[in-house]
């Protein structure tokens, strides 16, 4: 029983940098959901007004 | 019995605690190592400026102009196209390369890379169909308007906004000293990386191998992360963006991020890699213990 539980356990190891990436990650996510459109509208902008025609 | 304690749950949930902003600090290191090196290493921006395909198209895009002035002032077109080589399109495609790097590196603003048009002029004048008292002036109007295009193909960003902007921070901030201290921060990263890291050590010093746990972790999750963070900046499709205002700016930046990213996806893989590596050797690595053991 115990020793079941042990490899559930030690298999579930391998999810735990699925877990670290998560923070950043979701961060990441998060402001691309919430402000891609204004994310590249400003990048945009920002190349029209600096490259030359 | 191993005569040896296992961490306490404070130790190993701050173990964890440190895992994850090892991995997360990690990741932002390399992100912005990648995005330094992009901007700032003169050898990628020579190497993208002088790309045969780059000066290809920006000596098609000059003798397009010249054609289309041609028309507009009468000369023929063959003799001044001659005058601007490609050989002379990648000498000033160079200087403008290293213009860029010491603005960036030293946040200078040195003298904006000249080319004279004299040549050009005399070629035009020679070449003119109808030489009449003003051919001089005309020619001079005509050299001066392929010269601005030679300027706006090779440098495709404003100058003037660059200077604008860097006379505008340069009034707030001491702007060689910011861009020294910006250039260290992968390494003020990196230095916090190993203090974070060897806080891990210390908090599991007694059992070695629960080390591999957290620093695998670490290592995999940076990898997973950095990769995650590239394929969210890719969806923005800014290259695209920059293609579609100008093309050879297009070109430039991608042969200039794609060695920048291959290189940033390459290590994150490696860490990736080497990180369920050592998880693998902390889940199958017998404890000391039970090696004593099966040696007895």
């Amino acid at each position: 029983m115990s020793t079941e539980k042990g490899k559930k356990r030690g298999t579930l190891v391998y999810l735990m940098p699925l877990a670290a990436a998560l923070p950043l990650t979701g961060l990441l996510a998060w402001a691309m959901i919430r402000y891609s459109p204004v994310i590249r509208k400003l990048i945009g902008i920002l190349i029209k007004l600096a490259v030359t025609a | 019995m191993s005569g040896q304690k296992n961490p306490c749950a404070l130790s190993r949930a701050l173990a964890w605690i440190l895992a994850f902003m090892l991995a997360g600090t990690l990741a932002v290191t390399i992100m912005s190592a990648g995005a330094g090196t992009a901007l700032s290493s003169e050898d990628l921006h020579v190497r993208a400026s002088v790309s045969d395909s780059v000066v290809r198209e920006q000596k098609e895009k000059i003798d397009a102009r010249i054609r289309e002035l041609a028309e507009e002032y009468a000369f023929s077109t063959d003799a001044v196209t001659g005058t601007i080589t490609e050989e002379t399109i990648r000498e000033l495609d160079q200087e403008y390369a290293r213009w860029w790097t010491r603005i960036v590196n030293e946040g200078v603003i040195g003298d904006v890379p000249e080319w004279s048009s004299a040549e050009l002029e005399n070629a035009i004048a020679e070449n003119m169909e109808a030489a009449g008292e003003n051919a001089a002036e005309r020619a001079g109007e005509a050299a001066g308007a392929i010269e601005k295009t030679i300027h706006e193909t090779l440098m495709p960003v404003r100058k003037a906004l660059i200077t604008l902007g860097l006379k505008f921070i340069r009034k707030r901030i001491d702007l060689p000293s910011a861009i020294r201290l910006l250039g260290q921060l992968p390494l003020a990263g990196a230095a916090f990386c190993l203090a974070l890291a060897g806080l891990i050590a210390l908090l599991t010093a007694r059992k070695t191998r629960l080390g591999l746990k957290y620093f695998g972790t670490a290592a995999a999750g940076a990898g997973l992360s950095v990769i995650a963070g590239f394929i969210m900046v890719s969806l923005l499709g800014i290259p695209k963006m920059i293609l579609e205002s100008s093309v050879v700016l297009g070109h430039q930046a991608d042969i200039l991020i794609r060695p920048v990213a291959t290189g940033c996806v390459l290590f994150a893989a490696m860490l990736i890699a080497g990180g369920f590596l050592l998880l693998y050797l902390y889940r199958n690595g017998k404890p000391k213990a039970r090696r004593t053991e099966a040696a007895a």
